[in-house]
């Protein structure tokens, strides 16, 4: 294989795993706060006890989460130097924001979470999980500035070839930018709060019908069906951005290889690309266009025009079947979590979830769904974002550093050796956490030297 | 003016980093050395353990500076040093989770491991930082086209000796730290081995000095053209030899303070070393990457640099505030790693 392809493929499965861990840990945190604001209202220890077993688990991943993460801000300089190099003077803004705004704050209260419930009172508590979970949209946010600009480069201009940032707000507060952003947030509170739903159902079948994995049950699943169902009309508005600024993604992620009035929204489709047709496709027709345009009689651009409009070569168009399927699988498991969302609240209200033990297995099974769902979509964007690493200005191919294939080979083969036992070994942990539960714990005595 | 400024705010980040992460990679390196049984291990875990996470985004925060201000410097540099730099990320990868790992399982073989990984991922934070420090100052073989620093070629004489002096200073730091952090027979053992380290640091300093004069004399221009600049090297002299009275005296809250000073006049010295250049090159001058060559438009220059200041006030409190909850010697309660 070429450098570039090693290193496209670094970059996507580091990146992929990475994600894995703020998808569960942005979720938890906002359940975290949710819980000591709880025992702060209610005054009951139980809210306490539930609230500290998430800080075990989300301490964990969040190691995780920096660790991996901090590799994706070696990679712009190791394997995109060129990437690096032109986009630094834009980018540069948004990273140090969420360095300078999210890092240091996720990671310095994170420590007073974890270790200082001794030192300080169950208000300072109850505001630094408010400043972790909020450094965690912070940090959320920055990022996707600068995947959104990438996406849809805006706030810049040209100059003797290089790319200078004019405007920083443009950048970072265009629609596109906040629709995605919530789009992220709610996919990452719908995988967090799905994994205390599983660890819940778990202790469900043991038989461990305590007032601790009722509660943790309860919020989480209320979490869960809120976030499911907003996530539905989210998912569409994010999808009217992509059919203004990236016309050729939506239609690679149809399928549509001619431009058509009324295009119909294919279900299911078996896709040539080589002869640049759909052998088979079933879909509801003129949906596309409603979706898309909100009017059932737009004309939604075919593949082929759009190919001709950027000058692009057929070789430089990217994998149609695998953002096609991709964007499927994400659309079915978003509607299946609103189902698992409506069916848990109802069957916890009417006092018979723990029976019904069939149910309580599909929880526990349900916890990675949320992860394949994140993962599905970000190939959509991302590799829908192809043949461009800066759309309509910089290709991918112009982007990479000039490594030998060997190296890159080397690196990638660490990183996938490196990554599977950390997954393993994260897996591990956390299941034990998760399994050991929330303890039975005397209620602390505050220190006299408590501060604040 | 700007571009001058910025040398100084990214050094100012780079200052505080090793003034703070090089208290907790020098302890961690040094915790198995240290330790007797895994109680002392988890005292020195859970006194590093609480302020790492915080201590490391300094360099993120350097990191994301430089890609932002001096892009040119920030992309030919890490693709050309790509396998020390990724030497460099399978290492931090370690040492974050060694953290979060190593007490979870009651396993003496799995603790025993972890604190190993712990140890040399932490000793290779080090050694690359400073070899990349020594070689972008010695001057490395490139022109105006992107070049590459193998591995080899990355740990050449002088970066060794570089790498090797700084860890021990940093060891120092890490032990100035733990001397206000343990109590007892550990305690004991922190204090001779500061003695141990002050006098290996010193030795070390002056063999480096003396390879350095012989052998890569340049290094030195700035403070020849600018016989000013010696102050601050100085500095970090008295401070150092200040700091071996004070260990002497088991004032290790002064120990932590002069040694502080110590690093932060070396890193400073090295800045005024550098200036203007972020990277040099050894083929010739004319190629070298510079504040001038490498700086991004003035609108990025401005931003960023609010962003900084802000930051710098902003987290200098609120780190301030945890370091001040977390003071004082670590007691049985306080275990969690």
């Amino acid at each position: 294989m070429d450098p570039l392809t090693l290193s496209r493929w670094q970059f996507a499965i580091t990146a992929g795993f990475h994600f894995v861990f703020p998808s569960f840990t942005i979720g938890l945190s906002v359940l975290i706060f949710l819980f000591f604001l709880l025992y702060m209202l209610k005054k009951e220890d139980v809210y306490r006890r539930i609230g500290n077993f998430l800080v075990k688990i989300f301490a964990v991943g969040f190691a995780v989460g920096v660790a991996t993460g901090i590799v994706m801000e070696l990679q712009f300089g190791t394997n995109w130097s060129n990437f690096a190099e032109k986009a630094g003077g834009v980018l540069g803004g948004p990273l140090a924001m969420e360095a300078i705004f999210a890092f240091f704050l996720e990671s310095t209260f994170l420590s007073i979470l974890v270790f200082g419930e001794k030192k300080i009172s169950p208000l300072v508590r109850t505001i630094s999980a408010f400043l972790v979970m909020i450094g965690t949209f912070i940090s959320a946010f920055w990022i996707l500035t600068v995947m959104t600009w990438m996406q849809i480069p805006t706030g810049y201009k040209i100059e003797n070839g290089k790319i200078l940032l004019t405007d920083l707000w443009a950048i970072s507060f265009n629609t596109p930018n906040l629709i995605r952003f919530a789009h992220t947030l709610l996919a990452c509170f719908i995988a967090g709060s799905g994994l205390v739903m599983g660890i819940s159902a778990y202790h469900f079948l043991k038989g461990r019908l305590t007032q601790e994995y009722m509660r943790a049950f309860k919020v989480s699943a209320i979490v869960f069906l809120v976030s499911s169902i907003i996530q539905i009309p989210m998912g569409t508005l994010s999808g009217e951005y992509v059919a203004e600024y990236q016309p050729l993604k939506l239609a690679m992620m149809e399928a549509l290889w001619d431009t058509q009035k009324s295009a119909a929204e294919p279900i299911i489709a078996f896709i040539d690309q080589e002869n640049m047709t759909n052998t088979l496709e079933i879909g509801i027709p003129g949906l596309l266009s409603l979706l898309a345009y909100r009017d059932i009689n737009a004309e939604v651009k075919g593949i082929k025009d759009l190919m001709k409009e950027y000058n692009l070569k057929k070789e430089e168009l990217p994998n149609v079947p695998l953002i096609f399927w991709s964007f499927r699988v994400m659309v079915f498991l978003g509607f299946m979590f609103v189902m698992i969302g409506i069916a848990s609240v109802v069957l916890y209200y009417k006092k018979i979830l723990p029976n019904v033990k069939w149910f309580l297995y599909l929880l526990i099974a349900m916890v990675p769904l949320p992860i394949i769902a994140n993962w599905a979509g970000w190939i959509v964007t991302e590799v829908g974002r192809q043949p461009w690493v800066i759309y309509g200005i910089l290709k991918t191919k112009e982007a990479v550093s000039p490594l030998t294939a060997t190296e890159v080979g080397f690196t990638l083969f660490t990183f996938v050796g490196l990554y599977t036992i950390l997954l393993i070994l994260w897996a591990f942990i956390t299941i034990k956490i998760a399994r050991k539960g929330i303890q039975e714990e005397i209620i602390p005595e505050i220190s006299e030297n408590k501060l604040l | 003016m700007l571009a001058e400024i910025w040398f100084f705010v990214l050094g100012t980040f780079l200052i505080i980093y090793v003034v703070l992460d090089g208290f907790d990679l020098g302890g961690g390196f040094i915790s198995p050395f240290l330790s007797k049984d895994d109680n002392d291990r988890r005292v020195i875990l859970n006194a590093i353990g609480r302020v790492w996470d915080g201590n490391e985004v300094w360099v993120l925060a350097f990191g994301v500076f430089l890609f932002g201000v001096f892009p040119l410097a920030y992309a030919r540099f890490f693709s050309a040093a790509y396998i020390p730099i990724m030497l460099l990320a399978f290492s931090l990868i370690l040492r974050a989770v060694s953290f979060e790992f190593r007490s979870q399982v009651k396993s003496r073989v799995w603790r025993e491991v972890w604190d190993w990984i712990l140890a040399i991922s932490s000793m290779l934070i080090v050694v690359v930082f400073s070899a990349a420090g020594a070689n972008i100052l010695k001057g490395v073989n490139m022109t105006d086209q992107p070049f590459r620093l193998h591995l080899l070629e990355a740990l050449n004489p002088f970066a060794l000796i570089s790498a090797v002096t700084t860890l021990s200073f940093v060891i120092l730091h890490g032990l100035a730290y733990l001397g206000n952090k343990t109590e007892g027979q550990l305690y004991n053992k922190v204090l001779s081995f500061s003695k141990v380290f002050w006098v290996s640091s010193l030795s070390l300093l002056l063999v480096w000095f003396i390879f350095s004069i012989i052998f890569e004399r340049h290094i030195f221009y700035n403070f020849i053209k600018y016989p000013l600049f010696l102050i601050v090297p100085a500095i970090a002299v008295v401070s150092f030899l200040i700091l071996r009275f004070q260990i002497q005296k088991e004032d290790f809250k002064k120990s932590f303070i002069f040694s502080s000073i110590t690093l932060i006049s070396a890193i400073l010295s090295f800045g005024l070393a550098m200036y203007p250049n972020l990277v040099r090159s050894s083929i010739d001058e004319k190629y070298n990457i510079t504040i001038y060559n490498a700086k991004s438009g003035e609108i990025t220059l401005i931003v960023t640099l609010v962003i900084a200041l802000i930051g710098l006030v902003l987290v200098g409190l609120y780190q301030s505030y945890v370091y001040k909850v977390f003071a004082g010697k670590i007691k049985q309660e306080d275990i969690h790693y």
